[in-house]
């Protein structure tokens, strides 16, 4: 059976839509929940130069929205976004292995989460700015890290290890 | 700049939904597509419910198994002293059963609701919500009240046919219109980010003291007239001072619910009466003379009557008020 790397990427997603939707409401900290729908954007923009990354991080961002009560397309515009930053400056330096490689995603995610609850003041009534960041982004980001590192652990084995792309893993040099 | 198509065609989808979300109203296609987003995920609703059962059960059962002989021989004492205290408390039910009855409670409070088992919670930071397990078909309406045992719990939000959203009164986007039961003063709780649930809006020569009885004053249509919502568990600031901040412990704790009542129809002012001990007598006579139930069972506190949908248009088309996060 053909198993590709966009593939992967796609059945990824659909789990993570369902592990947030089962998942996410048992694992509650400081009355936050974990989003795996961010962690696997964050994650799959690290791990993959296949341009459906973008297209996973819209769809996310718009299933997360659609299954909240908030303004309906911002996640969707800042996971883009999010994506297109991991591009141009982390993808192929991020191994997860120091801490500034998970500083640095963790400035991902803080950044989507601060981006976010402001869009989310502005857009609705009576949400106050400091608690919005206080109580939500905070915490949240704090959760979506470290859900995100072991969704690229997770999900970086799987396509290193993939049968059909033997080329992708890295070759030892055979003694003549 | 073909690649980037994609891209800007997503961006531009966004922003489109962005603004339109803005704009309309809450019965806006956006926000429909938000209901409908709600329906599609039930299945995955119930699946959660069901992990949140057993991981329950999973912490008990590892909780046993970690107890030592020691800790043994202690829950053996303690269980002993628990049969007793059960013993006790069945006396105290019957006890209470049977005052409920001289009091006319049910009589008093006359309410009607769906009875719903609580399916799952919100996986949401910015929401506060409650999947129930009755929709439309059932007589559920966005806008209608939602009680546990002890007092209001939030609102209906969004209803599809099988199960509905109920957005509890801790949600930063809820408003219920109430007043003092002491002082008849008036105000506003609102739910906050933070969990709390405050009273905005009062008089400022309105006197607040901690343990005041705070309950639904039933002003915008949406909730009945003298539901308990909670207490006053602190006062910070001076009286008419701009600073004043009131903190409202909430009577119904959301966390262990597992069954809650839409309300439907509400026969009397409950808590709200001027004289609650008057009005239950009243209504006791009422009901005497009239021989009519009032639809509330003596076991559970709770009814699952006027399912039919047919005593809904108490609630008109006031809904729209509480659905834009305004006065409940």
């Amino acid at each position: 059976m053909m198993i590709n790397e966009k593939g992967i990427l796609i059945a990824g997603a659909a789990v993570a839509v369902l592990l947030d939707v089962i998942l996410s409401p048992n694992l509650p900290f400081f009355s936050n929940t974990p989003n795996f729908m961010i962690a696997y954007s964050v994650s799959a923009g690290l791990l993959s130069r296949d341009n459906c990354v973008y297209g996973i991080a819209f769809v996310l961002g718009m299933i997360s929205d659609l299954l909240g009560y908030g303004p309906v397309g911002l996640l969707s515009i800042l996971l883009i976004a999010a994506v297109a930053v991991e591009r141009n400056y982390l993808s192929g330096l991020f191994r997860a292995r120091s801490f500034s490689e998970i500083a640095s995603f963790l400035c991902v995610i803080l950044g989507i989460e601060l981006l976010h609850a402001f869009g989310t003041v502005l857009l609705m009534d009576g949400i106050d700015p400091i608690d919005a960041v206080v109580y939500i982004a905070l915490p949240c980001s704090v959760l979506d890290c470290v859900l995100g590192v072991l969704i690229y652990l997770a999900v970086g084995k799987i396509l290193v290890n993939r049968p059909l792309q033997p080329e992708r893993r890295p070759s030892k040099p055979r003694k003549l | 700049m073909r690649a980037y198509g994609p891209i800007v065609v997503m961006v531009a989808v966004s922003l489109i939904a962005l603004g339109a979300y803005a704009q309309e109203e809450e019965t806006g296609p956006i926000h429909t597509l938000q209901s409908g987003t709600a329906a599609v995920f039930t299945p995955a609703k119930y699946a959660s419910g069901a992990v949140s059962d057993a991981e329950y059960r999973a912490f008990t059962a590892l909780g046993d198994l970690v107890a030592g002989d020691a800790s043994k021989s202690q829950l053996e004492e303690e269980n002993a002293q628990l049969k007793k205290e059960i013993a006790e408390l069945e006396e105290y039910r019957q006890e209470s059963e049977r005052l409920q009855e001289l009091l006319g409670y049910q009589d008093a409070y006359d309410l009607e609701g769906v009875v719903c088992t609580v399916v799952s919670r919100s996986g949401e930071s910015w929401n506060n919500t409650l999947t129930i397990s009755k929709g439309t078909n059932d007589g559920v309406r966005p806008g209608m009240a939602v009680v546990g045992p002890s007092g209001v719990v939030g609102q209906v939000a969004s209803a599809n046919s099988h199960t509905s959203e109920v957005r509890l009164l801790q949600d930063p986007n809820s408003g219920v219109a109430v007043l003092l039961q002491s002082s008849r003063a008036e105000g506003i709780v609102k739910g906050s980010l933070d969990g709390r649930l405050y009273l905005e809006n009062l008089p400022d020569d309105a006197q607040v003291e901690q343990g005041d009885v705070v309950i639904t004053s039933g002003l915008g249509g949406n909730f009945n007239r003298g539901l308990i919502v909670g207490t006053v568990s602190k006062v910070e600031g001076a009286s008419g001072g701009p600073t004043r901040k009131i903190i409202i412990e909430p009577n119904e704790s959301v966390g262990p619910l597992q069954e809650v009542m839409v309300i439907t129809g509400m026969g009397s002012e409950g808590a709200a009466a001027e004289n609650p001990e008057e009005d239950i007598e009243e209504d006791d006579s009422n009901a005497e003379a009239s021989g009519q139930d009032s639809g509330i069972d003596q076991g559970t506190g709770l009814d699952a009557g006027a399912g039919d949908g047919t005593s809904l248009d108490v609630y008109g088309e006031d809904t729209s008020l509480w659905m834009e996060g305004q006065v409940g």
